[in-house]
Order: C-alpha cells, then structure tokens, then sequence
C-alpha cells in the first residue's frame, strides 16, 4: 500500500522570485520523513507540490514510479492534513470524515464501514454526530486524520498539523501520529518547524533552509553529526552553542581560543590536518557542559572555560543557565536541583570527545573522527 | 461606562437621530384609531378606535394593494433574492484578476444610478414608439407592445430591472461571505477528488448558508415595503391593478387624498405584519441555521 516518492531537481517560482531551489529527495515506502526548517524555507511549499496543490514549475515528481507532475491531486492517491484541520463546519464528524469517499460515489456501506475502522482507530466513536464547532483542538485534529485515513491513501501528507494545539496536547498528537504510522505503514511525508516534532517522529529528516536541502539524515545522525553550523543550531534544544575561535598550535596541542582568558583543547586524535590561525567556529552542546564549583581551579576533563550567569531558566529536572565567557553567550544544562543565582562566577568543563568544529568562512563541519 | 464614555459620547448623536425620527413620531401613531382633523391636532382629535382599520379591510383597493405588495414581494424572492447568490458564487470561479475586476465593476455600476433615471431608461426603452425592446420585436414581426400600459407587464418589468440594477450590489455580501471560507476547505476537498461544481454544491453554498439565513430574515421582514419610489416612477392608473401596493396606496391616501387617519392605520397594519413576519423568519433561521439577527 505504501509508495515511494521521488523528487528529482525540483523548483518553485513565482515570478522572478524562486523559493524551492532544484530539491532532489527520495522517500522509501513506508517511510515517516519529516521536512523541517524555519518559516519560509519551502517544506509546505514543497509538500503542496507533492500533494498537487502547487504547480511544479521545474523537475519531476513520481509517486510510485509515476510522474505526477500534470496529474490532478485526486489522481496522485495521496492524503493531506492541514495545519487548521481543514474540517467542513456545516458536517457532522461522521460527515467530515467520509467526504472523500461519497464525493467519489462510494456505496453506503463501504462508507460506514470505513467510518467506523477510522473513528475506532482515531477513538472517535462517541463524537460522529458532533459538529467541529463542538469539538477541541486535539478532537478536530484526529477527524482531520480521520478523513485522510478512509481514503487508503499510498503516501500521508502533514502539514504542521500539530502547530495549532497547545503544548500537551501537542505531545499526545504526536504519540498518536507515531502510533498511526506504525499500524498503517504508509509512507509519510510530514511538515513541522519544530524539531522535537521532527526528531521524535521522523526516520530520516530533512533540514530546509531557503528552499534548499541541508542535510538529510535520521534524527541522531543530525543530532551527532550536522552537515554545518545551521543544521547544528537548528536541531536539539536548547540549539547548540556556536563560539567562534581561532586555532592555535603548540607543541603538537590544538587549541580553539576563545578568548583571551578561554581556550578549548582540541582532541588532536580526531582532528584532520588544520593550519594555525585558522578561523572556525566550536560548536558544543549545552548538555555536554558541566559545571565545575566556583572555586575550581584544576581542569577537570579535557577543558575549563570560566564565566558568570547571566539568566537562569529552571524547567524541574534540569535547568537551563544563560553564561558569559568573555564576548560569547554559551547555555548549559545543568541538574535542576542544584541551585544558581545570577551574577555566579562558573567554570565550564567540556570533554573534547562533544566537540564539533565547523568552517568559520564556509560554515560547513570540519569532520572530526568519532570518539574512541 | 466610565472606561468608554467616548464611545457614549460619540453613540450620543445617533442615539438623538433615532428618538426624533423614529421614536418621537411614534406618538403620531394614534391617529389610526381617531378622527383625525388638523384643527384639532393629534391629541385633540376624536377617538374612533378601529373604525378605519375596517374600512380598510373592507376596501377593494386596500386588499389589492396587500395582494400586489405580496406578489411582487414573493416574485422578487424567488427570483431577486437568489440572483445575487448565483452572481457571488460565479464572480468568486473567475480566475483571472482583471478580468474579475472588471466584471464586479460592471455589475456594481446600476446600483450607483438614481431610481429616477433607472425609471427613465426602463421608460425609453419599452417605449411603443423608440423603445429599443420594441424596434427588436417589430423587426421580428411582433406587433409593438405598450409594457407600461398593460397590468400583466408591470411586475415582471419591475422585478427585472431591479435585479438589473441591485443584483450586483447585493452581491457584495454573499461574496465577502465567500472570500472568508477557508481555502484550506476547497484544497482538501480538492485532494479528494472534488470538481468546481461539487465545491460549489458542497462547500461555497452551505459554508454561506449563515449569511443567506440572515439576509434572508432581513427580506422577509420588510416583505410589504417595495420600492416605493420605483413603483410611482413606473406605475399609472392602468397597471394599479398590479402595480398599487400598500405604500404607493398610503401615499395616494395620506398624501394626495389627505385621509392621514386612514393612511396611518394601513401603516400601522403594515408595521404589524412586518414585525410579526421578522420574528417568524429569525425563529426559523434559528432553527435551521443555527444563526439569527437577533
């Protein structure tokens, strides 16, 4: 039933203007990609494309093996789910749900069976008579999906679709889009600004900016191994610190100075040849700081950096500390039970094992060779 | 009131507006059920109770005129009040900007014409002699018709015209009720598979169902007041069989005839059904639309 979709060299203008720049992607059946990247960048763009919506001004689309570039949206067998439910007021949900299906002259009772398969799995039993005036945001969301599954579509189409609910809800949609994927096994092609979305739900993701890819890849490899300095800042929260540097040689050590009074020690193993006084930019994550007392004063890892706190953010387990080291803003996640005030002198340590390293001219990552 | 007490003072004036021209003169309302005489003024004349509102129902040209208010109300519904629909529901399938622009100016511009020179044209144009209409027929060999004349003419002559000259206008609404539908809706369905006509049927028209249930309240209510104008720019002695309705009837009657006594008491019979007719439409539209004007 799942298909596979290929995207070969595709283009959007409008007018002069061109905001999806010769995009080459390929989904596998059955697979849950998940196109993610800041307002703008052209991951709705490009699912309206797929979905038939928006014409494709240049290269190909095949869904299945067949390119659907002239093809109406009802003739691609694909399902969209909108960003604002996209429910027909004046239908009950039962109604909303089998639009599809009696739009095309499905027979009654193929009708109501397939509304009472999608309403058990969507758990909408109780509320077929309602209408979405009647409903919450979460209950809307699930008819929305209601209405795509009857179709036995071969590719799912999401549109931000959980960007109009609040932040619990939100979480248990996701659960439950994960849980639709694993049941169903069609392929989907899911569109989201938000990276938690992104990394909990997606096989393989890719990172759009300005309507071209970043990278592609599954939810840890960006996490542990982002192609440049947005996909690292892009992916993870809180985003990856970013310090520019200059790199320093002596007797063989690498370091990446910081500052005058900060400078980070390079695990030399993993490093590629690098020249002296070469610019880049350090990239560490802010879980893979620790804090070492005020009053540390031997290194403890690799690296210390000393600073004070600037803002401190407590989420419960954890918090999140807003630091100054010399000019640079760096954030740390620290343990939530140990208590900081504002104004603290800190000393950061680091194990150069969580360090990445990116170009400062071309921002793309210096590879470094994993940890041993 | 304190926090918006601009917005009092700025409502001030309308408030004053309606008291003098619409509640004030409520008070001349007793006259329907007096002897009016302007020596006596309207305090000072006789009471008669309902004497006049039985000479009008015992009145042939008062009944008539209530069924002629009924007929070309009921025509204009069915036919009128559909139009404007239809009109928004195509300008909204016009694809090309210009060319939709152009359209909506074009059907907007007779409702901007004073009811004069609509009546004028309409005038000109069925005229026996140099009517356009007329040429048309006689070089059909049709022998030339006086529309004007002949009762059987009028209400279609008049329902038609002012669809002419309103239907755009009127469709205004109707297509600010469409322009609001979320597009969303029509991009679903068409991944569904849905065609033009079935968005139509299944989207555009029930979405606007709201707006219609009120306009259509607000059309039932002022069911017995027609174009007063309209019709005595258009009407004479030979078509009253179906051209005199109640206000060209109270105009004649209060106006002409100076019987305001009696005039207002078909007034007052007027405002009584429109009222009664406005409720029984907002009950329905409350019913079935789930929207109401009140």
């Amino acid at each position: 039933m799942a298909a596979e979709v290929s995207i070969r060299n595709v283009y959007k203008r409008y007018e002069a203007h061109t905001v999806v720049h010769g995009v080459n992607l390929d989904i596998k059946p059955g697979e849950f990609v998940v196109l993610v990247g800041p307002s703008g960048c052209g991951k709705s763009t490009m699912l309206r494309m797929i979905a038939g919506l928006e014409e494709i001004s240049d290269g190909d689309v095949y869904i299945d093996g067949v390119r659907v570039n002239n093809l109406a949206p009802k003739d691609r067998n694909v399902a969209m789910v909108f960003q604002n439910y996209a429910l027909y007021p004046h239908l009950n949900v039962a109604d909303n749900i089998s639009f599809g299906l009696r739009l095309n002259g499905a027979k009654k009772d193929v009708v109501k069976e397939a509304v009472r398969t999608a309403s058990e799995i969507l758990s909408l039993q109780d509320l077929l008579h309602r209408k979405p005036a009647d409903l919450s945001g979460g209950q809307r969301q699930r008819v929305a999906m209601g209405r795509a599954i009857v179709r036995q579509p071969k590719v799912f189409l999401f549109d931000e679709p959980l960007s109009n609910l609040d932040a619990k809800l939100r979480t248990q949609m996701r659960a439950e889009i994960k849980r639709l994927h694993v049941r169903l096994g069609t392929t989907v092609a899911y569109v989201t600004h938000d990276q938690i979305e992104a990394m909990t739900l997606a096989d393989r993701i890719v990172v759009m900016r300005d309507g071209r890819i970043e990278q592609i890849g599954a939810p840890m490899e960006l996490f542990h191994r982002p192609a440049n300095t947005f996909v690292a800042a892009f992916i993870g929260s809180p985003q990856m610190n970013l310090l520019p540097a200059t790199l320093s040689i002596r007797d063989g050590a690498v370091f990446a100075v910081l500052d005058e009074r900060n400078s980070l020690r390079l695990d030399e193993s993993r490093l590629p040849p690098l020249t002296e006084g070469q610019e880049v930019i350090v990239g560490i994550r802010p879980e893979h700081l620790a804090i070492r007392g005020s009053d540390a004063s031997s290194q403890v890892g690799t690296t210390q950096l000393t600073g004070e706190i600037d803002i401190v953010e407590p989420l419960g387990a954890q918090s999140i500390l807003h630091t100054r080291l010399g000019e640079a803003a760096v954030t740390v996640m620290v343990d939530g039970l140990v208590r900081f005030d504002i104004g603290q002198p800190i000393s950061l340590t680091i194990d150069a094992g969580h360090v990445h390293l990116f170009d400062a001219e071309t921002q793309l990552t210096i590879p470094l060779k994993d940890a041993s | 009131m304190r926090r918006d007490h601009m917005l009092y003072l700025m409502l001030l004036p309308v408030i004053v507006w309606f008291l003098i021209f619409s509640y004030l003169p409520l008070g001349g309302l007793q006259i329907a059920f007096k002897q009016f005489s302007l020596f006596k003024g309207i305090t000072g004349s006789d009471w008669v109770g309902t004497k006049h509102f039985i000479n009008l129902f015992q009145s042939d040209q008062f009944l008539r005129a209530v069924k002629n208010t009924l007929v070309i109300s009921f025509y204009s519904i069915v036919f009128a009040f559909p139009i404007p629909i239809l009109l928004a529901v195509m300008v909204n399938e016009i694809q090309s900007q210009g060319y939709r622009k152009a359209v909506q100016t074009i059907v907007y511009l007779p409702h901007f014409i004073s009811v004069v020179i609509v009546a004028g044209l309409v005038v000109s144009f069925l005229s026996p002699a140099t009517g356009v209409v007329n040429n048309i027929l006689s070089h059909m060999g049709v022998p030339r018709i006086y529309f004007l004349t002949q009762p059987e003419w009028f209400r279609s002559i008049y329902i038609s015209s002012n669809i002419w000259k309103e239907a755009g206008f009127n469709s205004i609404v109707f297509l600010a009720s469409i322009m609001s539908i979320n597009p969303a809706l029509y991009e679903s369905a068409q991944v569904d598979g849905a065609t033009r006509w079935q968005m139509i049927t299944r989207i555009t028209l029930p979405s606007i169902v709201p707006t219609i249930a009120v306009l259509l309240v607000i059309r039932l209510g002022s069911v017995l007041e027609v174009g007063f104008e309209y019709i005595i720019l258009l009407y004479q002695p030979t078509t009253y069989d179906t051209a005199d309705v109640i206000s060209t009837y109270i105009y004649r009657l209060g106006m002409q005839g100076a019987r305001y006594d009696v005039a207002t008491a078909a007034g007052v019979f007027n405002a009584g059904v429109a009222l009664i007719l406005v409720l029984a439409a907002n009950r329905l539209s409350r019913k079935f639309a789930r929207t109401g004007v009140f």
